[in-house]
């Protein structure tokens, strides 16, 4: 009995161990950046979903295996934006100062595509554009002049871990009205520690931070 | 399920349960004594009956209540955890957690008094352990993969699993697992092909002590994994419906073992069931032209050859057990003819993804389809069993139907093949309904 009950308290103090060691796993060290990005799933956000952020230079080759490490090298332009300097496979061994690796792995995700489409005067349907990502519903759907014809494509891209952010239940509609005001004026907030590990601490909308 | 009564023979729960209540009447009608009525209880095993069932219900319902509370729980904090400091979080969560392992075991291990209810305490802890993974990564923002929170989660409830030899926290650790396991694969799609191998070495413990939740959650979490790795090793999408017709296979067989051992019926039970189930859900899908032709794409192109050792290895094992269910073939006419008819289907299948014909797999899944119904349709008029003859028939039926629904044929056979499929279902049905009948007449 006093043996059972000894291996129950390490299997406790086993989990409590692991729990207490999850936080330790945030970097605190590095450098703090703000990178322009696009939220998406904001449709979601409401139902209790965090909110999606996609980055311009996760964009992969499609050669590229899936799970190969990527190390970007970002600098920071005139403008304020970080653009993307230059893309490799091993941690740059000299990096510049003001630059700021960032690391990687090459992966695979479905994104959705709409075509909306209308029926002109002589009964055909004519395309206008095509809408990829992870965007709001186009309108029209099931009308007698209009449709949306939906479908998915498989896409390389590099997951750097900063693209999922929880937003606390009471903030929701206000975050998402204000990203849907103001959708070019998105950036997150980025550590991104000396070994290329970036965390993700909030995002910014016009002036305002968010960060919880 | 059915069990054996001390001749060997198989009886359902229901019969014995019904059996129970009949006999007292009889003693009490005065058909029986007391002698011949502890005699038949001795040889049907109805003492434990009540005690079996009303503890398993009882199991369950304490199982039922300790996931909905736990639910409400989390939704209640849930709605106010923003305006709770992060200490009185911290505080919430492993308050929480311990509160239920350290009530569950007392309960359970060291006072005895309420051994059911302090499993579903453990269990709940197993649970709360998972929620408190991903609510602790959520609240400090984490980065990574979202599937190493179910990988942690694995980790601690393997942990208390281990710690109390509880079955269903191992199978909680299956799933936790398998899903870890699909995000890993995904991402690094040729290089986990031992998870198979490595969960069920986990449940070994536990299967050692006749665990049913813990071998259902092995034989899930194991079997599902071989057809992923198959999946995402090859990049194609014939390997892994190979994997499954062989896993499935391999299941119904070792079923058969498992029958044999007494204490092992109920795992014997759950491998068939899941075995039979997967080659008819197979068959059903493969049956389809356009599925097939899809499926038959890319014939032996495969981008990695790392799922082929797993699946070998159960390729097999399969082998290994159907030599020994051909040896000494199970007891019973029917469910030798039922393990016929599942062998064959197995076969059947296997060979028809292996032959790479867009006509060939939708022949075989019907011909494996048609094999299972056969079987079922001789147990039904062997035994009697009345469930066993509508699911052959409707499968036979189906089978029929679907193929000349789907081949082109001219409209006056298919409505002659509808009209002899509907008279056929009549006319069976009738006639076995008598064979019922007579049946019960000539027992008296």
């Amino acid at each position: 009995m006093v043996k059972r009950s000894a291996w129950f308290g390490v299997a406790l103090l086993a989990q409590i161990g692991i729990l207490a060691a999850l936080p330790l796993n945030r970097g605190e060290s590095g450098r703090e950046i703000r990178l322009p990005a696009k939220a998406t799933n904001l449709q979601h956000v409401m139902r209790g979903a965090g909110i999606r952020i996609e980055y311009e230079f996760a964009r992969a080759d499609a050669h590229r295996k899936r799970g190969e490490t990527v190390y970007v090298t970002l600098r920071l332009q005139v403008d304020s934006t970080w653009a993307v300097e230059r893309t490799e496979f091993e941690m740059p061994s000299a990096v510049p100062a003001g630059d700021v690796v960032i690391r990687g792995k090459t992966a695979y995700r479905w994104v959705p595509i709409h075509v909306p489409l209308r029926r002109d005067s002589s009964g055909e349907w004519i395309a206008d554009s095509v809408v990829t990502g992870k965007e709001d519903e186009p309108l029209g759907y099931g009308e007698t002049d209009r449709t949306v014809a939906r479908g998915s494509f498989r896409e390389k891209y590099v997951n750097f871990g900063i693209g999922y952010y929880h937003v606390p239940e009471r903030l929701r509609r206000q975050i998402v009205e204000d990203i849907r005001k103001h959708p070019d004026e998105f950036a997150a907030l980025v550590r991104v520690d000396p070994n290329g590990r970036a965390s993700l601490l909030g995002f910014r909308v016009q002036d305002r931070e968010f960060r919880f | 399920m059915s069990e054996s009564d001390s001749s060997g023979r198989r009886v359902s729960p229901a019969f014995r349960s019904m059996l129970r209540r009949e006999l007292d009447d009889w003693v009490s009608e005065g058909f029986v004594d007391k002698d011949q009525s502890a005699a038949i209880s001795k040889r049907y095993g109805l003492d434990d009956v009540a005690g079996r069932s009303g503890g398993l219900l009882v199991q369950a319902l304490y199982l039922i209540g300790a996931v909905l509370i736990g639910g409400g729980a989390i939704s209640f904090v849930a709605s106010r955890w923003d305006e709770i400091p992060v200490p009185g979080r911290m505080a919430l969560l492993v308050g929480t957690l311990l509160a239920c392992e350290i009530a569950g075991f007392y309960l359970w291990k060291l006072s005895g008094s309420r051994k059911r209810l302090g499993e579903a305490l453990i269990v709940l802890g197993a649970l709360v352990f998972g929620a408190n993974v991903f609510l602790i990564a959520q609240m400090f923002h984490l980065t990574g993969e979202p599937y190493g929170a179910f990988g942690i989660w694995a980790l601690g409830s393997a942990v208390i699993a281990f710690a109390t030899m509880s079955g269903p926290c191992i199978l909680v650790t299956c799933v936790a697992s398998f899903a870890w396991f699909c995000g890993y694969t995904a991402n690094n799609p040729h290089m986990l092909c031992w998870y198979p191998f490595a969960i069920v070495a986990a449940c070994v413990p536990f299967l050692m002590r006749r665990s049913a939740a813990a071998f259902g959650g092995g034989v899930l979490a194991a079997g599902a994994a071989l057809a992923v790795c198959a999946a995402l090793d090859s990049g194609e999408q014939w390997p892994p419906l190979l994997a499954v017709a062989a896993t499935a296979t391999f299941l119904y067989g070792l079923g058969l073992r498992l029958d044999r051992i007494e204490s092992a019926r109920l795992m014997g039970t759950i491998a068939r069931t899941v075995g039979m189930t997967v080659i008819l859900l197979l068959a059903y899908v493969m049956s389809f032209e356009e599925v097939a032709r899809e499926f038959s794409k890319h014939v032996w192109r495969s981008e990695g050859w790392l799922w082929t050792v797993p699946l070998g290895l159960t390729g097999l094992a399969a082998i290994a057990v159907w030599t020994s269910v051909i040896r000494t073939p199970p007891e019973t006419i029917p469910l030798r003819h039922r393990s016929i008819a599942t062998l064959a289907a197995g076969i059947v299948l296997i060979a028809g993804t292996l032959a790479m014909q867009p006509l060939g797999l939708p022949v075989a899944a019907k011909v494996a389809a048609g094999a299972i119904a056969v079987s079922l349709l001789y147990t039904a008029v062997r035994i009697h069993r009345r469930t066993s003859f509508w699911a052959g028939l409707l499968i036979l039926a189906w089978v029929i139907v679907h193929t000349f629904i789907e081949w082109d044929t001219n409209l006056f056979l298919k409505s002659f093949v509808f009209i002899a499929c509907g008279v056929g279902v009549i006319l069976g049905g009738i006639r076995f309904e008598r064979h019922l009948k007579q049946g019960e007449a000539h027992n008296g």
